[in-house]
């Protein structure tokens, strides 16, 4: 018994949204100086409709994951795991599970879950992943509307990122991202949550903002570990930009999201719960280094999302605006090199049949978590002109 | 013309770009019409029942074998059971899976002791008894109607939502409406953070996760 079989009916009918989403993309973005083809601004109905058509896959996307039962590996196998162990014995009690140096904000909310319905259901957790999916895409588009960028533009393109995240068109059985009950969705929440609150501390400077960046970015520490490596990727980010920052204690905010899921690691350890830290085995060399980065590329020029993000570069080099950075854009495009270098680099611990077996795998889904802060960089060099304006 | 700049380009490139893109849509078009056939056979063949849903994605073998074990009796898995090994692994708990018990699900035939008592789990999986020990007959508790389940979580989810949007409030973003799709998503990560952050500092100063601990925490 497959317990992955058969998805195909889902999938079939994903590939004609994101086919959909594609066509309209084309058909509408040239047609800028024809108002009319698209939206009449005079008709607030029809644009409210064309909003609604827009948002159709992303409530099928929340329906599919509300729908279907836990069954995906990393969820079974340890995130909802934890959950249910946490609800049996009523407390921290890690013995029988693995990856426990990993924080538990995810699984803990579940257990929360659990004990207000009286039992361990699967409806909570997916409930959840849900959710936090619905959070994550309304993050995204308010962070291109603080880029100035219109509604118009921003809910197209952002369902574009959604649904080529979603489904791999070029695999017809591989549909993964979003609907699954590992920790992806709370980590892509609170990641884009703290970019987007970054961003309007970038515009309006105030003081507010930084803090709640800060208290999301603690989020993010603790949803799992690479939220963890994508705090500090934040901060670099933001010290690279914003070397001089005139209120200094927010900052201590964001070295929480650091210093706890530390802390988190050595009450593990010192409770002996500590069983086994991570799948990195193997002693990194300069032949494996090569042989990573070939699986990763063959791997990328299969995906479509990291072909459209390739598409997406070179459409940025010939349309997008020229001119200098702003500084929200900046720490985008830094925020995006690091993630991206992270995902490239950070399997090289593992042992070249890992590598061969694992990649095709990890890599799209790491790629995944550059992909808010690499597309909201995008969007504001190419999708609004050199003055500032949209289009 | 660029598509959204006022920047003049190159006219090749531009048809360069174009033509790239309308091949990947060409080759996803090839597709299309046997995807709806076989949309229509896997609608036909599922429908709208949740259960049947399960029954087609979810191992129930862990779950079945839950009827016969006796309370906290450990169980063993036979090798090269994959990805269903962590699915049974899931599904059979608070029973645990260890590498040596008396109780054994096996899905590949490996156990032929007729001295072994044995159960049909159903997807050609069995478990076995060793001799001296017995299988019980439980009834499991009867989860919840569908509906009932999503309610609770919504009203939770509403909870952390307004939780958080008061606080939200109480940072100065006044004057958002309640409905913005933003400010809603927004208090529900910040009460899902606070909320669950509490929980999580009573258990470790040596709290009980119970229904009491999580509104003493929140």
């Amino acid at each position: 018994m497959d317990l992955f079989a058969d998805r195909r009916g889902a999938v079939y009918f994903f590939r004609f949204f994101v086919l959909l989403i594609l066509s309209g993309i084309v058909i509408i973005i040239p047609r800028k100086n024809q108002k009319a083809v698209y939206i009449s601004r005079g008709d607030s109905r029809l644009s409210l409709l064309i909003r609604m058509i827009w948002l159709i896959p992303v409530a099928i996307i929340f329906l599919f994951t509300i729908y279907y039962p836990v069954g995906d590996w990393d969820g079974m196998s340890h995130w909802i795991m934890k959950s249910k162990v946490m609800y049996y014995y009523q407390g921290l009690n890690f013995e029988y599970t693995h990856h426990n140096v990993y924080p538990i904000l995810w699984p803990l909310n579940v257990a929360v879950q659990f004990v207000l319905a009286g039992g361990m259901f699967d409806v909570p957790a997916k409930w959840t992943s849900g959710a936090l999916f619905l959070v994550f895409f309304a993050q995204l588009v308010e962070g291109l509307r603080i880029l100035n960028i219109t509604l118009r533009k921003a809910l197209p393109v952002a369902v574009l990122l959604i649904l080529v995240a979603f489904q791999d068109i070029f695999k017809v059985y591989y549909m993964k991202n979003f609907i699954n009950a590992n920790a992806e969705n709370i980590f892509l929440a609170f990641l884009t949550a703290t970019v987007v609150m970054l961003l309007l501390w970038f515009r309006d400077g105030k003081l507010r903002s930084l803090v709640l960046a800060g208290v999301m970015s603690v989020g993010l520490g603790l949803a799992k570990f690479e939220g963890w490596v994508a705090v500090i990727c934040i901060l670099i980010s933001l010290f690279m930009v914003r070397n001089k920052i005139r209120e200094k204690w927010p900052l201590l905010i964001f070295l929480l999201g650091i210093l706890l899921p530390l802390l988190w690691a050595v009450w593990i350890q010192t409770h002996g719960f500590l069983h086994n830290f991570s799948h990195y085995t193997d002693a990194p060399t300069l032949r494996k280094l090569i042989f990573l980065l070939k699986t990763e590329f063959l791997v990328s020029v299969r995906h479509n999302m990291t072909i459209l993000f390739y598409a997406s570069i070179v459409y940025m080099l010939l349309f997008g605006k020229k001119g200098p950075l702003i500084d929200s854009e900046k720490f985008l495009i830094v925020l995006s090199g690091l993630l991206i270098g992270f995902d490239c680099f950070v399997n090289i611990s593992l042992t070249p049949e890992q590598i061969s077996r694992g990649i095709p795998e990890a890599f799209p889904r790491l790629f995944l978590h550059a992909m808010p802060s690499y597309f909201l960089f995008w969007s504001s060099r190419c999708l609004i002109d050199s003055r500032g304006q949209n289009g | 013309m660029s598509l959204v700049t006022n920047r003049k380009i190159s006219r090749f490139l531009y048809i360069l770009f174009l033509a790239g893109l309308l091949s990947v849509l060409f080759y996803q078009f090839l597709g299309l019409f046997s995807d709806f056939l076989k949309t229509s056979q896997y609608v036909t063949k599922v429908g709208f029942n949740r259960q049947r849903v399960i029954d087609l994605h979810v191992s129930s073998v862990g779950r079945e074998a839950q009827k016969y074990l006796p309370d906290d009796a450990p169980v063993q898995l036979t090798e090269g059971l994959n990805i269903n090994r962590i699915g049974i692994r899931y599904r059979v708990f608070p029973h645990k899976v260890v590498d040596q018990a008396p109780f054994v699900i096996d899905g590949h035939a490996n156990i032929s002791n007729s001295f072994f008592e044995k159960r049909n789990l159903g997807g050609g999986f069995y478990l076995y008894a060793a001799p001296g020990y017995h299988f019980v007959n439980k009834r499991l508790t009867t989860e919840p109607p569908y509906s009932v389940q999503i309610f609770r979580s919504m009203f939770f989810t509403v909870f952390l939502c307004i939780f958080g949007m008061l606080v939200l409030r109480k940072t100065g973003f006044v004057g958002i409406s309640w409905c913005s799709l933003w400010f809603l998503s927004f208090g529900y990560l910040l009460g899902f953070f606070i909320v669950t952050v509490s929980v999580w500092i009573y258990l470790l100063i040596g709290g009980a996760l119970s229904i009491s601990s999580v509104f003493l925490s929140c």
